[in-house]
This record gives structure tokens, C-alpha cells and sequence, in this order.
């Protein structure tokens, strides 16, 4: 039977064409838009690698700078972190720039022990894991220990050091970029001194990234770039007094400073609903648009069996039961979607068999696949199936008369 | 073979009721050959229908190879169908999009047998209606007469006992008429095949062995 219906769909060429086109291109849609989801709920149940309940963003601007970082001066900052942390109800604070959930993102990248890697960054001082709950794997933190060097130091994410080195045990090792040109400046030597598990500066919705930190403490000496936000756990239920009264002891601090208090929570809801905008807007497009396969295919169907009456009533008198005729229109919509399913499955595993985007993970791409398949079978099973009944619902006899 | 008790079919449409046969009884014996003759619209149609289960009458019994058809179910009808009954039609009702051999597979798809199996049968019965040569070509490209000798062969692969056939040269000139009666009468003289056929051309209801006539959905007497 399979063949059979194979060598029909072969020869009505024109409309099969067409129907796999369709097909065709909702597969793609909507193998997108579920990558879309799935990427982002793999996304969403992965550690972010640090806490951000109880933790406020404190932006430090020099009122004399015209660009953001001008006009700081390392005494400054040192003094602002210490008038905060003299707060009973302040934990800890620590600089880190850019902070997390922030819209700003500093990448970084070259070849490193052979091996090219992009990785983002940011600048910290030596007291920011407390802060920010970062969870070390291996080695240490930044200190005054690093205080001497000539090399900057860095504590790097579990996955740069696994994708530089296969391993995390590279604690003091050598993290300078290869000079990839004569001409070029001799690149600045970095070298590691600690793991920490994978950090998610962009929160929830950022995908698998490398990240690295390097050592910014302000009171160790003047450094090209000050880091310009202070992070502050406070305990738990703090709220606007304290608020208030933060900011007006850092204006007394340093009066040519400028400040800007805001919870991390609240950047976080913020950065997250801005992040479910496309997804969520694809997947109302994506609805939408299968509401109209849907549609579309019910109707070509409906149409294509009104032209097969004949087809149907001579099949009946030949010996296929209602049933057998309900079964065929759903097979030779299965059959479609099945050519349909294979070439669009063909064209998507492109994607990661030649690395065409990277940050997807192997078993959200399957997952993916897998859901987009069983859908649009589901899709298309479920619009056939009024036709398929229509057709199973011909008397054989008026069948065979249709004109 | 085929037995008809009291049988009436009435058509209903939003309006109009048409009384398309009325108390029918007929017997067809094994291996019998009729011709059912009466002017355009009396039921000869709707007759062959009944007796084909394609549809059910009003009123009345139809029984088939002794079969208790009335209380059969869709599956069962068409099982027996299937098996026991071929049909031609006067409009040949070949699937344009198929090639001769698939046609002629037709009847045999909804039986459980491997492909091989069906291919064997289906060349089979094309040799018998000497198309033997046109496994490959499409309905379109044969001649009227060829057409309707595939639907013979259709007919014919499941090695039915009884054939239906409506017209079946309604359609033809006189020489393939001619071709399509001789391997009817052939079917029914040599494989024992009980015929049913209608036909307006009396030269070709003389080959039968009876005639049957039906004016206004009622049989009159021979
Ligand atoms: N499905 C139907 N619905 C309503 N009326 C029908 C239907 N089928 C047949 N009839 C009517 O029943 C009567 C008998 O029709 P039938 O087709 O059996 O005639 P026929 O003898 O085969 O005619 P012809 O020689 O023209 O083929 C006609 O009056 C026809 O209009
Ligand atoms: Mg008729």
C-alpha cells in the first residue's frame, strides 16, 4: 500500500509539489521557533553561576567625566566601598564592571594555548564572590597576592577552561593571547588563578558563553580602566530607607560623584521580559502561522477529495472498507510529511554538523528536532482528518455517480 | 449466487421522493449470464448497485453467495465485496494518475498479499485482455477499447465470482464493443464467472443467457 500511495503521490507531481512546499516551509518555522523555546527554557533551569536576591547595583559616575569611566580615581572608589560597607545591614561590596544583568557586555578573544576561544568578561576586585555568591571550582580569587605581578590575573569559567585546555585544572596557567601578527603590539600576559562554575552575566535567557574575570581592584595602584559599579548584598527585606540613606552618605563621601541604586532584581525582571519579547512574539507568529497551515492544508485536502470522489466510490466497490479510505488520505498525508520532515531535517542538521551557530547545546538541538517532527505530524494528522472522514463518509454508490 | 426478495429503493431528496425500483425478485444462479435491459432511468443502475452492495435497499432482501448481507457490517460488506464481486463501469473509472499495472492492482491492495503476489496477478490479467504490452502506459494513452479492457482486467484480478458490469460498451464503437463482449462472454463461459450486465444494444443481450426488464423500477415480464 505504501507504495502504491508513493507512486500516487509521485504522479500528481503538481499538487503533491505543492502541498510539500508547504509542509516544507512550516517545518522550518516551526523547527525555529520551537529551537527558539527549547534553547531558551534549556537556558532558563541551568545555574546562572552567581545570586542576585539581596544585591543592589549602585552605578559610581564622576560628575566632572563626559564618558562614563572618566574622571574616577581609584582613592575614590576605595572610599565610596568602604562608607557602604560601614551599613550594619550591608553584607559585603565589591566592584565589578559590567555587572550583571546590565546592558553591557565586553567580549574578548584570540588563540590561547592553540586554541581560538571568544570568551566575555568583565573587570572585578578581590571582593566580589562574596557579594555575588561565585562558586569557585578550583584555585583561588583575586588578593593582595596579585598585588606584584607583571601579569594580570584571571579566574575563568569552567567552560573556557575546558574548551581552551580540557580540563579544569589550570590553575597558574598561562592565559596570554598568542601575537597573531609581527607588527602588533606584544598582547598583555594573563595568567589564571582560579575556576569558578559557569557565570551568566546576562541571567536566565544567556546561553552556554565563556567567561573570564580579570582583577580591577582599585586599591592596588592606578589601572587604565576603573571598574564603575559597586555591588552591595544588603540583608534580606532591606528596602528604600536604606536605600535613600546609602545614597545620600556616598553623596556626602565623594560630592563630585553622581549615583544610581537599583536591586539586581529588578534589572533582572526587566533584562528578562526584554529577552522574552522575540521569543514570545515568535511564538504568537509561529501559532498563528500553523493556525494557517493548518487551515491551508484542511482545505487542499477537503478540495482534493472532493475531486477523488470518483477515485473513493471505485476504490469502495473494489473492496476498501470506510475505514481503508479514512486511512489512506491520513497515509498519503503522513507520506508527505514524512518527505517534507526529511528534507527540512536534512537542512537544519547543518546547523550544528558545520557549526553554523554556536551556544546551542546538543540535546536542546535533538530536543528540538524531535518536538518539531511529532508536531507537524500532529499538525497535519489533525487537519487531515475532517477530510479523511469526509472521504470515508462517501456513500460508494453516489461516489461512483459524482460528476 | 445472487437472490433478490421483495426488493424496493427509494431515493429521498429534500423534496422529491423517487421510486428507483420496486418489488424486485430475482435469482441468479452460479456460473448464470443476464442481461438487464430497460429504457434510461428505470433502475438498471441502481439495480446492479443493490446487487453490488454498493448501497442497501429500502426495503427487501439482497443475498450473495448465501450470505446474510443485511446484517453485515461496513468491513465485512467490503470484505465480501472485495472478494467475491468485479465491477465495470461504463465510464471505464480508471485512476488517471496511475499506470495501467496499478490499476489493475487496485482490488488486490485490500487484500493481505505481498507486492510480488500482486503484480503476478495483476500481469496476469492484463495477458488475459491481451494488454500485456501496456503495463506502463497511463489510461490516458490507450484507445477507449483499452481502457475499458483494463477495467476488465481491474475486474477480474481478484478472481471474482460474479462481474458487474454497467454498459460496458456504452462508451465503445462497435468493434471494440465487440472485443470488450467477447472477453465477457469468454470470462463467463470458461472461468464459470456469473454475470450481471446492463446494456441498451439487444445484439448483445442475445450472448446472455437470459434478459431481464426493468420499466419504471419494475420488472416486467420476459
Ligand atoms: N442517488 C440518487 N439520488 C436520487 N435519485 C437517484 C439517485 N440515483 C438514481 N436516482 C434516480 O433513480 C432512478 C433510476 O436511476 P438509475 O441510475 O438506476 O437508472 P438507469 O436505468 O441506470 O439509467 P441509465 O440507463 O440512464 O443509466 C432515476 O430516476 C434516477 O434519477
Ligand atoms: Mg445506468
Amino acid at each position: 500500500m505504501i507504495f502504491h500511495l508513493l507512486r500516487l503521490v509521485w504522479h500528481r507531481k503538481r499538487q503533491s509539489a505543492l502541498l510539500l512546499a508547504e509542509l516544507f516551509a512550516s517545518f522550518l518555522v516551526l523547527f525555529a521557533v520551537v529551537l527558539g523555546g527549547v534553547v531558551a527554557g534549556d537556558n532558563w533551569r541551568r545555574p546562572l553561576g552567581f545570586e542576585w536576591e539581596d544585591v543592589w547595583f549602585v552605578g559610581v559616575r564622576a560628575s566632572s567625566g563626559d564618558r562614563p569611566d572618566e574622571g574616577l580615581a581609584g582613592r575614590d572608589l576605595v572610599a565610596l566601598r568602604e562608607a557602604v560597607r560601614e551599613f550594619p545591614e550591608v553584607r559585603s561590596a565589591a566592584y565589578v564592571d559590567p555587572a550583571p544583568y546590565q546592558h553591557s557586555q565586553w567580549m574578548d578573544g584570540g588563540r590561547i594555548a592553540g586554541r581560538r576561544v571568544m570568551w566575555r568578561m568583565a573587570r572585578a576586585d578581590d571582593g566580589l564572590p562574596a557579594v555575588l555568591g561565585l562558586k569557585l571550582v578550583a584555585g583561588r580569587w583575586f588578593s593582595r597576592e596579585d598585588d606584584p605581578a607583571g601579569t594580570t590575573p584571571m579566574v575563568v569559567s569552567e567552560s573556557f577552561a575546558r574548551h581552551v585546555f580540557g580540563t579544569t585544572d589550570v590553575v597558574g596557567r598561562d592565559a596570554t593571547s598568542e601575537q597573531e601578527r609581527e607588527d602588533a603590539a606584544p598582547p598583555a600576559k594573563r595568567r589564571i588563578v582560579g575556576v569558578i562554575a559557569d557565570f551568566r552575566q546576562d541571567g536566565e535567557l544567556m546561553g552556554p558563553e565563556h567567561y573570564a574575570f580579570q582583577r580591577a581592584e582599585p586599591a592596588s595602584g592606578e589601572m587604565r580602566r576603573l571598574p564603575r559599579v559597586l555591588l552591595v548584598r544588603v540583608a534580606p527585606g532591606s528596602g528604600v530607607a536604606l536605600e535613600e540613606r546609602l545614597l545620600r552618605r556616598l553623596e556626602r563621601e565623594r560630592p563630585g560623584y553622581t549615583f544610581q541604586i537599583e536591586p539586581l532584581a529588578q534589572m533582572r525582571s526587566s533584562r528578562n521580559a526584554t529577552g522574552l519579547i522575540p521569543l514570545a512574539t515568535g511564538g504568537v507568529v509561529g501559532l498563528f502561522l500553523m493556525v494557517m497551515v493548518a487551515l491551508g492544508l484542511s482545505g487542499v485536502l477537503w478540495q482534493n477529495v472532493t475531486q477523488r470522489t470518483r477515485e473513493i466510490g471505485l476504490r469502495r466497490a473494489h473492496g476498501a472498507a470506510a475505514a481503508d479510505v479514512f486511512r489512506q488520505v491520513l497515509a498519503e498525508v503522513a507520506l508527505l510529511v514524512t518527505l517534507a520532515v526529511a528534507a527540512g531535517a536534512l537542512l537544519v542538521v547543518q546547523i550544528p554538523l558545520q557549526d553554523l551557530v554556536t551556544g546551542i547545546r546538543p540535546g536542546a538541538f535533538a530536543a528540538s528536532l524531535a518536538l518539531t517532527v511529532f508536531g507537524l505530524y500532529g499538525l497535519a494528522l489533525a487537519s487531515a482528518a475532517y477530510p479523511a472522514r469526509l472521504a470515508a463518509s462517501l456513500e460508494p454508490a453516489e461516489a461512483l455517480r459524482y460528476e | 449466487m445472487i437472490r433478490l426478495a421483495g426488493v424496493e429503493k427509494v431515493y429521498r431528496t429534500d423534496r422529491i421522493e423517487t421510486v428507483a425500483l420496486s418489488q424486485i425478485d430475482l435469482e441468479v444462479a452460479a456460473g448464470d449470464f443476464v442481461a438487464v435491459m430497460g429504457p434510461s432511468g428505470c433502475g438498471k443502475s441502481t439495480l446492479l448497485n443493490l446487487i453490488g452492495l454498493l448501497d442497501a435497499p429500502t426495503k427487501g432482501t439482497v443475498e450473495l453467495a448465501g450470505k446474510p448481507v443485511a446484517s453485515y457490517r461496513d468491513r465485512d460488506v467490503s470484505r465480501l465485496r472485495n472478494e467475491t464481486i468485479g465491477f465495470v463501469f461504463q465510464t471505464f473509472h480508471l485512476i488517471p494518475d496511475l499506470r495501467v499495472l496499478d490499476n489493475v492492482e487496485l482490488p488486490l491492495l485490500y487484500r493481505k498479499m505481498s507486492g510480488a503476489e500482486r503484480r503476478a496477478r495483476a500481469t496476469r490479467a492484463l495477458e488475459r485482455v491481451g494488454l500485456a504490452s501496456r503495463l506502463q502506459h497511463f489510461p490516458s494513452q490507450l484507445s477507449g477499447g483499452q481502457q475499458q479492457r483494463v477495467a476488465i482486467a481491474r475486474a477480474i484480478a481478484g478472481e471474482p465470482r460474479i462481474l458487474l458490469a454497467d454498459e460496458p460498451t456504452g462508451n465503445l464503437d462497435s468493434q471494440m464493443g465487440d472485443e470488450v463482449m467477447g472477453l465477457i462472454e469468454d470470462l463467463n463461459q470458461k472461468d464459470g464467472v456469473t454475470v450481471v450486465m446492463v446494456t441498451h444494444d439487444p445484439r448483445q443481450a442475445e450472448k446472455a443467457h437470459r434478459t431481464i426488464r426493468i420499466f419504471d423500477g419494475r420488472q416486467v415480464a420476459c
